[in-house]
């Protein structure tokens, strides 16, 4: 529920609280005051009525005065009370308030009842709550709409600054601008976003820095062990355990080598001046890939099919197009079985790479992210997704993993 | 051959010298771009290895000394990964060749080698080792004459191990050389395997003498010996 919503809610519910509140002090104030009025005016009919009755004169006009003779006078007389009456064969009956008053003239006793409908009374009930009533519908009316307006322009820098925010990354170095207010609670927020993005942002930095200056500091040696390595080998040995140790040396030095290379390009992804664009047809970059790893699937029997059905160009990075084909390969290749097969699609601006493989343990969600594997991590550095991932982002294509019908898919929307 | 190499790290420098001295390449080594231009000032050189980044200026600026004064000399520029820009400016100016770091050793030695024969030979270059002839322009194979059909990879995997001949050649260098630095992501390297295989058959079926040697599992020589 929206704030101003909540607000106007809120107020609406006390408002008609104290509303109703008024309505019954209002009726009962109202009431009192015109039952004091008719009890007067009963009293006054009553003087007359015995001014004329001890004139001779019977003044008999049912409901209103009725006149009877009794023998005794009660111990208390002179009452008020209100009674219902049908009379002069109306349907129904009437509230009357009656006032019971008994006299001695000439040696009798006269019982005199004066009345008056209170007809008036009921009538003026329903017409306090009908206006009271109109009267909260048309301020609610006037508020809702008051607010509605109001809200557009006191909400308006917080729903700007709520898009702002939205579109928000760390990667990109510009500080965001956020709209100004003059209401303070916006105001503060609005600065302490402004250092909450200036902490994350050096934080992230930091971090950034120190990956990339670790897999520059790191290439060096990477680099003389393996040259070095390279000339170690050259020697003759004759010597089966120091040949297994050298090819274990070897292999993971090549892997450190690989994983150090990977990091440095996912640091540099973030900031894309490194990697100057033009126009690269896919179906092309793809049959390059394809040529690339066609031995690497055929040692596995793995069978490769092309579906290119459509001729799209894209405005890539030539590098960064090659080293995103190639990690979907390499990948489709890795995490497939003997005789398996992977199916390439490229359909209007969609690139579908499907493998057979076994079916994944790991949410795949987090496949994008670094370091995840699936099943086993075989050749793996678990770096390739979140490469092709970042190579995505950068020019803002859509990428989705998913695993149906037992085949590991990936989709690319250029 | 005399090569003149600009690399400001000293342990990489050598083992690129320890490579080459045992081509019979006499390496000459500056660690600085100042040291390297007093060098070319003095010396005629056949080959240069410009790294871009050198701590006291631009390999770039080197390659428009060495056209100017030795225009004989080849030149392969070295620069760290993904530099595209390097790369483009390097071959502009007149580099023959561009290596990214880091690279093999045999990488090296078969882009100088590459590089010399096509200066020296002007195009029309062929290797010939015992009964075997490689015609380098038309990519063909000849055992005692007999023209023998390689597939296209079977070919560059033979020409870049016959031009690190005597040897060690890795399986990754291998990869990366025929498949491109991505390609280098596999543990298994059965598909290498798979091509030197068929390789070897061809060539003991045309009576080829077995020159193609594995060592260690690690990876392959070409020897003589």
């Amino acid at each position: 529920m929206k704030l101003l919503n909540k607000i106007t809610l809120n107020y609406f519910k006390n408002t008609a609280i104290v509303f109703f509140f008024a309505l019954g002090i209002l009726y009962l104030v109202i009431d009192q005051i015109i039952i004091s009025e008719v009890n007067e005016q009963l009293r006054k009919t009553n003087r007359e009525v015995r001014e004329k009755l001890e004139s001779g004169i019977i003044v008999d006009y049912h409901p209103f005065v009725e006149i009877s003779e009794v023998n005794l006078i009660p111990a208390e007389y002179d009452k008020y009370d209100d009674v219902e009456i049908s009379y002069n064969g109306k349907k129904g009956e009437e509230i009357f308030r009656q006032y019971v008053a008994y006299t001695n003239i000439n040696g009798k006793n006269y019982k005199i009842i004066t009345r008056s409908s209170l007809i008036e009374k009921e009538d003026l009930f329903w017409t306090i709550l009908l206006l009271m009533s109109s009267i909260l519908v048309i301020l609610l009316i006037v508020l809702f709409y008051a607010n509605r307006k109001a809200a557009k322009n006191i909400f308006k820098p917080f729903y700007e600054n709520l898009k702002i925010l939205d579109s928000f990354t760390l990667q990109n170095n510009n500080e965001f601008v956020l709209e100004k207010s003059n209401i303070s609670e916006f105001e503060r927020l609005n600065d302490s976003l402004l250092e909450l993005s200036k902490k994350a942002k050096k934080e992230y930095n930091l971090l950034k820095e120190f990956t990339e200056d670790l897999s520059h500091e790191l290439q060096t040696p990477v680099s003389i062990i393996k040259t070095k390595l390279e000339l170690i080998i050259q020697k003759e040995i004759n010597d089966s355990e120091t040949e297994d140790n050298y090819q274990a040396i070897y292999q993971n030095i090549n892997k450190l080598d690989r994983l150090n290379r990977t990091l440095l390009l996912l640091t540099k992804l973030e900031s894309p001046d490194f990697f100057p664009s033009r126009t690269i047809s896919v179906k092309a970059a793809l049959q390059k890939a394809v040529d690339v790893y066609s031995d690497a699937a055929e040692s596995e029997n793995i069978k490769i099919s092309l579906l290119l059905n459509s001729e799209i160009t894209v405005e890539m990075n030539e590098t960064l197009i090659e080293t995103l084909l190639n990690n979907l390969f390499s990948n489709s290749i890795k995490h497939n079985y003997q005789n398996g097969e992977v199916i390439v699609e490229l359909d209007e601006n969609k690139l579908i790479v499907k493998n057979t493989g076994e079916t994944p343990v790991n949410n795949p969600e987090n496949y994008f992210n670094r370091f995840t594997r699936s099943y086993k991590s075989k050749d793996s550095t678990g770096l390739g997704l979140s490469v092709v991932k970042k190579i995505c982002d950068l020019y803002g294509m859509k990428i989705s993993y998913t695993f149906e019908k037992s085949h590991h898919t990936v989709i690319i929307i250029f | 051959m005399k090569i003149l190499l600009t690399e400001d790290e000293k342990e990489l420098a050598k083992s690129i010298m320890d490579f080459l001295s045992k081509e019979g390449i006499f390496c000459k080594l500056a660690d600085t771009f100042h040291e390297a231009k007093s060098l070319l000032h003095i010396y005629e050189y056949d080959f240069a290895l410009v790294d871009i980044m050198l701590p006291d200026g631009t390999g770039i600026d080197l390659i428009s000394i060495i056209k100017q004064r030795q225009p004989q000399c080849g030149i392969i520029v070295i620069s760290a990964k993904g530099a595209l820009d390097d790369k483009l400016r390097g071959l502009e100016i007149g580099a023959d060749d561009y290596l990214t770091k880091p690279f093999h050793l045999a990488e090296l030695n078969a882009r100088i080698k590459s590089v010399m024969r096509r200066k020296d030979f002007d195009g029309a270059n062929k290797i010939k080792i015992k009964e075997l002839l490689i015609d380098i322009d038309k990519r063909e194979l000849f055992v005692k004459n007999n023209y023998i059909e390689l597939t296209r990879r079977e070919y560059d995997i033979l020409l870049f191990i016959v031009s690190n001949k005597e040897r060690v050649v890795t399986k990754e260098a291998i990869t990366e050389h025929i498949w491109g630095d991505d390609s280098n992501s596999f543990d298994n390297l059965n598909f290498v395997y798979t091509h030197i295989k068929n390789l070897r058959k061809k060539l003991k079926d045309a009576g080829c003498g077995d020159y193609l040697k594995s060592v260690y599992g690690i990876g392959y020589k070409f020897t003589l010996k």
